[in-house]
């Protein structure tokens, strides 16, 4: 009797010990791919993230593919898609190139031609090519001479703005995004095609980090 | 019968606060501090201007600090009675966060990019957003300046404009106009000092304070151009200030009701073991079924008091001091319209009351290129931004 009560008792106060030791990880997750259309379980912020640039950029193919002055041109209009008018004024670091490039090659692909795009910012490797071969360090064809570099007839502008909220009771932050893009046509600087796109998310620390 | 279910209570008694008492101390464990860590060198890295390195760090710890921290394990060992609130992987203190986007923000900044840099800065001010004292939850001015330098740079005037004229509110003393902010080229950032220090006080460690940083006396910074001219700086920021002004932290209260709790279970102990003691003696006064009535009850009451005791030594109210050490005090800002070419500017400190302190000064090359070129960042600091983490991992 007397050994049963002190090991029942023992064996209590060791598993409330064990349970009270706990800790470890978070919860590990092994290396595997993702669908960069998804949200990742367990990486949580409130910040835009790869699924919503991919359904962006998505919208703004379709949008832009409808817009008259393409889909009516005569000749392939040419368009610059690049960061030089494109203003982050939000609250999230961002790579621009990660949205404008895959905003740029999705409009590429998807318009087969009846759109072309303007490198304004590799202009210095064709003025470079064109240097090696008007002083024969490099062969050249004869069309070669008789082409000039491309103009543009459109820009596409842009910026990310955003905004906050925060409840000092609930510690519930939010964060709302919107990207506004403008069609800019370089010969008038008519803007002739704008759309917005728009992100918020909310999310609350553990209260152990909140102030 | 009953004395054997007496004795083994004893048994039992004993075995609980040994478990109590032992199990909870080997189980107490540091939480995670890699963010902390990316911060020191992050600092570190800067000041030595090593940008990418820098960067690499700060990236660490700003992506830490922008995830929602759910409820893990961790954090709720952190909160529980039985473990530190040390145990929670560190995230810093709103002061602390701030300047970690501050850095950040001062890297992209040199990088030259602009629309980055403002994010970055409009993050630090942000950190700052949720002080509990209405008063002072938005008064962190150096990132708010930053952020309208950069916007400037980038183009963006209508929210430059917003951002200076937010500065101006908060600091109706502060020196510079905007016509004089849209013609410089330069903006210079001098830090001064060590930063705060966080120390726990109470009974149980359950109190965190923070005091001034120690080891050093300037407090004032002056920049000399190469025509001769002197250029004071102006203080923008007290970080110390930054640490003390935002009121209590919401789970304060949780420590402060651990170290009740232990402190009630203290007194109940001692109240039991000194009832259990004076009963063992008073049994001896006492002849037959009263004698062993009062040796039962001795028993009782001393099971008791160790099962009390045992829960107050358990409780661990203490409060995390693991802090970032190689902050400066304060920082200085101005901003100058320079000719193009190469300069040096002289750095010079003053104390609080105006002494000299020569052994700090320092120059500063920089070269402006010839417009419109970009402008440039001079950051400069009195003190090396050594860390004790920096100095341990060394050794």
């Amino acid at each position: 009797m007397n050994m049963r009560l002190t090991v029942v008792c023992l064996a209590a106060i060791a598993s409330a010990g064990c349970a009270a030791g706990r800790g470890g990880g978070a919860g590990d997750l092994a290396p595997q791919y993702v669908d960069p259309s998804t949200a990742v379980r367990g990486i949580s912020g409130i910040g835009f993230e790869s699924q919503d640039i991919k359904e962006m950029t998505d919208r703004m193919v379709r949008d832009l593919l409808r817009m008259p002055a393409f889909g009516n041109a005569t000749s392939a209009p040419r368009v610059i898609i690049d960061d030089t008018r494109f203003l982050n004024e939000s609250n999230q670091v961002v790579n621009l190139n990660l949205l404008l490039d895959r905003l740029r090659i999705e409009l590429m692909r998807a318009s087969e031609g009846k759109i072309q795009f303007v490198s304004r910012q590799n202009v210095d490797l064709v003025e470079r090519e064109r240097l090696l071969k008007s002083n024969g360090t490099v062969d050249a064809r004869s069309s070669d001479h008789k082409s000039s570099v491309a103009g543009a007839e459109f820009q596409l502008v842009g910026k990310i703005t955003s905004q906050t909220s925060t409840s000092n009771g609930s510690g519930v932050k939010s964060n709302y995004y919107q990207f506004s893009f403008e069609m800019l046509d370089l010969r008038t600087s008519v803007s002739v095609w704008g759309n917005l796109y728009e992100v918020k998310k909310a999310g609350a620390d553990d209260r152990i980090y909140r102030q | 019968m009953i004395a054997s279910i007496g004795n083994s209570l004893k048994r039992c008694a004993t075995a609980l606060a040994l478990l109590l008492v032992v199990q909870p101390a080997a189980a107490q464990k540091q939480g995670d501090d890699s963010v902390l860590r990316a911060l020191v060198g992050g600092t570190r890295a800067f000041a030595l201007g090593h940008d990418r390195e820098a960067a690499g760090y700060f990236d660490v710890a700003v992506d830490a600090i922008s995830a929602i921290w759910g409820a893990s394990p961790q954090s709720a060992d952190a909160r529980s009675l039985w473990y530190e609130e040390a145990v929670k992987p560190f995230k810093g203190d709103p002061y602390e966060r701030m300047m970690a986007f501050y850095y950040r923000g001062l890297v992209f900044l040199k990088q030259h990019d602009f629309g980055n840099a403002q994010a970055a800065f409009r993050m630090s001010v942000q950190q700052d957003a949720f002080a509990e004292e209405e008063q002072n939850n938005y008064d962190a001015v150096l990132p708010l300046f930053l952020q309208g330098w950069a916007l400037q740079q980038q183009g963006s005037s209508v929210g430059a404009r917003e951002a200076f004229r937010m500065v101006r509110e908060l600091r109706p003393d502060f020196p510079v106009d905007d016509p004089t902010i849209t013609a410089a080229n330069t903006v210079v950032v001098v830090e001064t000092g060590n930063g705060p220090r966080k120390v726990a006080d109470g009974v149980g460690s359950y109190k965190l304070r923070f005091f001034r940083g120690k080891n050093f006396q300037e407090a004032r910074a002056t920049v000399r151009l190469p025509d001769g001219r002197q250029v004071p700086l102006y203080p923008i920021e007290d970080v110390y200030w930054q640490a003390t002004s935002r009121g209590g932290r919401q789970v304060d209260y949780i420590f402060e009701g651990k170290a009740r709790f232990a402190e009630r279970n203290e007194n109940i102990g001692s109240a039991l073991s000194v009832a259990a003691s004076d009963l063992a003696i008073r049994k001896y006064q006492h002849d037959g079924k009263a004698g062993d009535g009062m040796s039962k009850a001795a028993d009782a009451l001393s099971v008791l008091s160790i099962g009390a005791l045992a829960l107050s030594a358990r409780a661990k109210p203490a409060v995390d001091t693991r802090y970032w050490d190689n902050l400066p005090d304060a920082v200085h800002i101005a901003v100058l319209d320079l000719p193009p070419g190469q300069h040096t500017l002289g750095l010079s400190f003053t104390s609080a009351t105006g002494a000299a302190l020569p052994e700090l000064d320092r120059t500063v090359q920089l070269t402006i290129p010839p417009a419109p070129g970009k402008p440039a960042l001079v950051w400069a600091s009195s003190r090396d931004r050594t860390s004790r983490y920096v100095l341990k991992a060394r050794n």
